[in-house]
């Protein structure tokens, strides 16, 4: 999943300036899971706007509303009414939510309250880990599923680097060094020959280095592809 | 003693029994009884300062004596959190939480004492909370 954290709440005051009718929306699939977006988290948000204005002496109106997902148009049209209300829409869903909410409604002030960090799996509750990269060219079937790019602070595809010491990664101490878990791994399975197979070097134009990504699947995709892009 | 501008979160298996027993504890504030202390969310406490609330006071059981077991110790974790959203709101840190038994009604009177105490800047009435 997409996984967020919120950001320092006077840099959302410094983004939402002088707005007095401010709507919070939240999103609630994969940051709701990360405890940062879903209606209790904006709940929460709308909560701390009233009442810092109640300490400063101003008068603002907060709504709150709450989407099954921010990342699909269907869900989008609950929003209209809304919007049309609201001086700036303060969104509790991924970037993706606030970049396709601002597409479809371009005459609106469309603002992040989260900064959209990584993707990652719940590792113990109220603790998420970042899984993967999104590298768009998997090699997780060559490294007993342990993602090299991300979980590598060098995303080193023939590891380990000369850093690992005792195990551990030299940019962080307690992080275990993957390629020492990629090994363990592999010599479980009974696979350490592979390790000697030389991985050539990376086609990061898959990766976002190649520029904006799009998916489609022809058989379902009723636009013009060029058209948009 | 608090006033009617503070707010009381019960737990039934403490809180509520100790009220009970010396509804003087805690004065004028308005009562909300809940299953357990820890089913008091940040969103509750942070609602009740919203409405007005100066001070909000989870009564929840003691450590080790919580019938739901790990009740107490989320409320705890919640009341920090609601103080930490508090403050960072510019607001002040206007939630506590005070261990009570049914059976020792002067516990409660102590630990109210302790985290509860006036915040001038905010004017006599004010009243700000402090937690162990």
């Amino acid at each position: 999943m997409i996984v967020a954290a919120r950001k320092p709440f006077e840099e959302i005051l410094d983004i939402l300036g002088d707005a007095e009718r401010i709507l919070v929306s939240a999103c609630n699939t994969c940051v709701t899971v990360c405890l940062v977006g879903g209606r209790r988290e904006a709940a929460l948000l709308a909560s701390q706007l009233r009442i810092h204005a109640q300490e400063a002496g101003r008068e603002i109106e907060v709504r709150e509303s709450a989407l099954e997902r921010h990342c699909d148009r269907e869900f989008l049209d609950a929003l209209t009414e809304d919007l049309e209300w609201a001086d700036v829409m303060l969104s509790t869903a991924c970037g993706v939510g606030v970049n396709l909410v601002a597409d479809v409604n371009p005459t609106r002030r469309i603002v992040p309250a989260l900064n959209t960090t990584f993707f990652g799996a719940t590792d113990l509750p109220g603790r998420w880990r970042e899984m993967c990269g999104g590298c768009g060219d998997c090699v997780l079937h060559k490294t007993g599923g342990i993602c090299p790019v991300v979980r590598c602070a060098k995303s080193i595809l023939n590891g380990p680097c000369g850093g690992c010491q005792d195990g551990k990664c030299e940019v962080d101490k307690d992080t275990t060094c993957a390629w020492q878990d990629i090994i363990e791994r592999l010599d479980g399975q009974g696979r350490s020959p592979e390790l000697e197979v030389f991985e050539p070097i990376k086609d990061w134009r898959a990766s976002h280095a190649g520029g904006r990504r799009r998916r489609i699947v022809e058989e379902v995709f009723a636009g013009d592809a060029e058209v948009s892009a | 003693m608090l006033g009617k501008d503070a707010a009381a979160f019960l737990c039934r298996n403490s809180g509520a029994l100790v009220d009970a027993e010396d509804p003087g504890l805690l004065g004028e504030a308005v009562r909300v009884v809940v299953p357990c202390g820890g089913r008091v969310d940040v969103l509750h406490l942070l609602k009740a300062v919203e409405n007005g609330a100066r001070t909000v006071v989870v009564v929840a059981c003691h450590i080790d004596n919580c019938l739901s077991l790990s009740g107490t110790d989320e409320a705890e974790l919640r009341v920090a959190r609601a103080n930490a959203l508090l403050v960072e709101s510019g607001s002040a840190a206007r939630c506590a939480i005070c261990r009570a038994a049914a059976n020792a009604p002067a516990d409660l009177r102590k630990a109210l004492s302790e985290v509860i105490h006036p915040v001038g800047a905010r004017g006599p009435e004010a009243e700000e909370v402090t937690t162990a």
